[in-house]
């Protein structure tokens, strides 16, 4: 009985400790955006991982005036319920100031002002705020106390390391982040990665190796990633902190957040059906809206980076319901046509990497109100309308200059090689590559059987 | 059809040898095909190629036909392709390589021809 009396508070103590933490998790969860914001040839990818004494990682990205995309990541000092609330404050008064004042700095020394009063005794935010223009691909930022930035540079194949030299916010008296705030500017090119992350990413020690990441060590992951787009090197460098590690809930919150230069889309063949719904919406939609549409609709394969594996493809069309009465000449070009892209990717994209997976969607378009009533008639009007889609996250594939091979030069003859691409031209309306997207790469094709093989 | 390629090697008599291919001639299986016409190159005789059989043709697979008739034809014999199924036949008209290939519509005319 006495030992009951002596447990009942503490288990009454551990409950409210247990609720407390679910509660933290809720609001920390609550005030983070969910999926990636595109904007022009833009993209902005975030990803937290929370760990199980919620910590004070917060992240968030937000239109700003002119089609400028504001963005921010924090670590609020404090774990549990504390840190939640000054983290729920500082998203509150971002959101509430960011038209207000026009340059990072600004932003961040206003939001120290409105914050101090409230921060608990030694509590501080250390934290990154910047400012994307799509139109110019600058990003102007202001770094108080946060960890350096990295900047991956794909022309080099090269990472850059940026070191803000404020103080955190709060952490100093007086008008110290004022004096030592200043704005710096990174200008993006194509292919270019922002990435920016919590300490919890470089400073915690790894589970079960017994080491941290370290700066270097990110860098190398990057370097080796961000050919594939921001989405694998969040994917990379999170396998890299449970490497060696029983237990998938970090030690620390891992917070990061990454700025892209996707770059424009590469034109492969345009579509020559002029007012075609499909063709249109495989030029003019931005790849990851085809994507979710595939997704939500489509049916997919799943494809090991395995040549042998490719003979699926052919099973997949004969299953797919759209697909399944096309006639046999147009079964067997939009075989071909899909067997060399995915080809491609095997081969190319995923040579070294033994293991690795990547999907062939198809993705309805608008069904005609009248179907014909043959069905093969009715399965060539459903698959000029939709589009495929193959997402990838190998090494993005570099096309080659010409156009079309010349047969009647015998040094292509003799040399037989470059085929795949001259084939998939002659056979598809129309192809659009998208490499290093949020969600990896991404080929959006249109197959026209009326027009295979035509000029 | 089977999925693996395999091949059927016959005499055609006089300078000529027949290889009846089964398959998929795809990025995975060409290599084969590229050795298995080795000896008749190296060895100065005409080969035909029977493709009834053939299930799948990828761009590698029409590399290797391309490079195969080229080399034959510097060496002064041929490489000629019969009876090429309907896959084979859709790639080949898909290219516009008719003029660039020896194609006969059975194996015996073929034989018929390159013996001669």
């Amino acid at each position: 009985m006495r030992e009951l009396n002596t447990t009942q508070p503490e288990m009454v103590e551990k409950e409210r400790l247990a609720r407390e933490a679910e509660i933290a998790r809720d609001m920390q969860q609550s005030l983070l955006p969910h999926g990636s914001v595109a904007a022009g040839s833009f993209v902005l990818v975030g990803d937290h991982r929370a760990a199980a004494e919620v910590g004070g990682d917060y992240y968030d990205i937000f239109p700003l005036e002119d089609g400028r995309i504001g963005f921010a990541i924090a670590d609020v000092s404090g774990r549990g319920l504390g840190g939640c609330l000054v983290m729920s404050m500082l998203s509150v008064l971002l959101r509430a100031l960011r038209f207000a004042y026009h340059t990072p700095t600004l932003l961040l020394v206003a939001l120290e002002e409105n914050l101090r009063p409230t921060l608990p005794r030694g509590a501080f935010v250390m934290m990154l705020y910047g400012v994307l223009d799509p139109t110019t691909g600058r990003v102007t930022f202001a770094c108080a106390g946060h960890t350096p930035v990295l900047v991956y540079r794909a022309a080099s194949r090269s990472v850059e390391w940026r070191y803000g030299r404020a103080v955190p916010i709060g952490a100093v008296g007086g008008d110290a982040l004022a004096r030592m705030l200043c704005d710096e500017t990174i200008d993006l090119e194509p292919g270019d990665l922002m990435v920016n992350f919590t300490d919890g990413y470089n400073e915690t020690m790894r589970e079960g190796m017994g080491d941290q990441l370290g700066l270097p060590r990110m860098g190398e992951i990057v370097t080796r990633h961000a050919p594939s787009g921001p989405r694998a090197v969040i994917d990379a460098l999170a396998a890299a902190m449970r490497d060696g590690s029983q237990s998938d809930v970090p030690l620390d919150d891992e917070t990061l957040l990454i700025v892209g230069y996707t770059g424009p889309a590469i034109v492969l063949r345009t579509g020559s059906v002029a007012g075609s719904d499909a063709v249109a919406r495989a030029e003019t939609a931005a790849p990851l809206v085809v994507l979710a549409a595939a997704r939500r609709a489509g049916a997919p394969l799943t494809l090991a980076a395995d040549l042998a594996q490719l003979v699926e493809i052919r099973g997949w069309i004969a299953a797919c319901a759209d697909l399944r009465d096309l006639d046999a000449r147009s079964a067997r070009l939009l075989e071909s046509a899909l067997y060399e892209v995915s080809a491609n990717v095997v081969e190319h994209g995923y040579r070294d990497r033994a293991g690795a997976t990547f999907d062939l969607w198809w993705a309805p378009g608008r069904t005609a109100s009248e179907p014909p009533t043959d069905p093969a008639a009715a399965a060539r009007e459903r698959v000029r309308t939709g589009c495929f889609v193959v997402q990838d996250r190998g090494v993005p594939f570099q096309p080659p200059h010409q156009s079309f091979l010349d047969f009647a030069d015998p040094r292509v003859r003799r040399r037989g090689r470059g085929i795949g691409l001259h084939m998939v031209r002659r056979i598809l309306d129309s192809i659009h590559y998208h490499p290093g997207t949020a969600e990896g790469n991404l080929t959006l094709m249109v197959f026209d059987p009326d027009r295979a093989g035509q000029t | 059809m089977s999925e693996e390629l395999t091949f059927e090697e016959l005499s055609g008599g006089g300078n000529v040898d027949v290889i009846r291919v089964h398959g998929r001639l795809d990025t995975r299986m060409s290599p084969l095909l590229m050795e298995r016409c080795i000896p008749a190159r190296d060895g100065g005789r005409n080969l035909i190629l029977n493709l009834r059989a053939v299930s799948f043709l990828s761009s590698s697979g029409i590399g290797s036909l391309l490079v195969l008739t080229e080399e034959f034809r510097e060496r002064g014999i041929t490489l000629s392709l019969a009876e090429t199924s309907p896959t084979v036949q859709e790639a080949i008209e898909l290219m516009n390589l008719q003029t660039f290939l020896v194609l006969y519509g059975t194996e015996d005319e073929a034989v018929r021809e390159q013996a001669a």
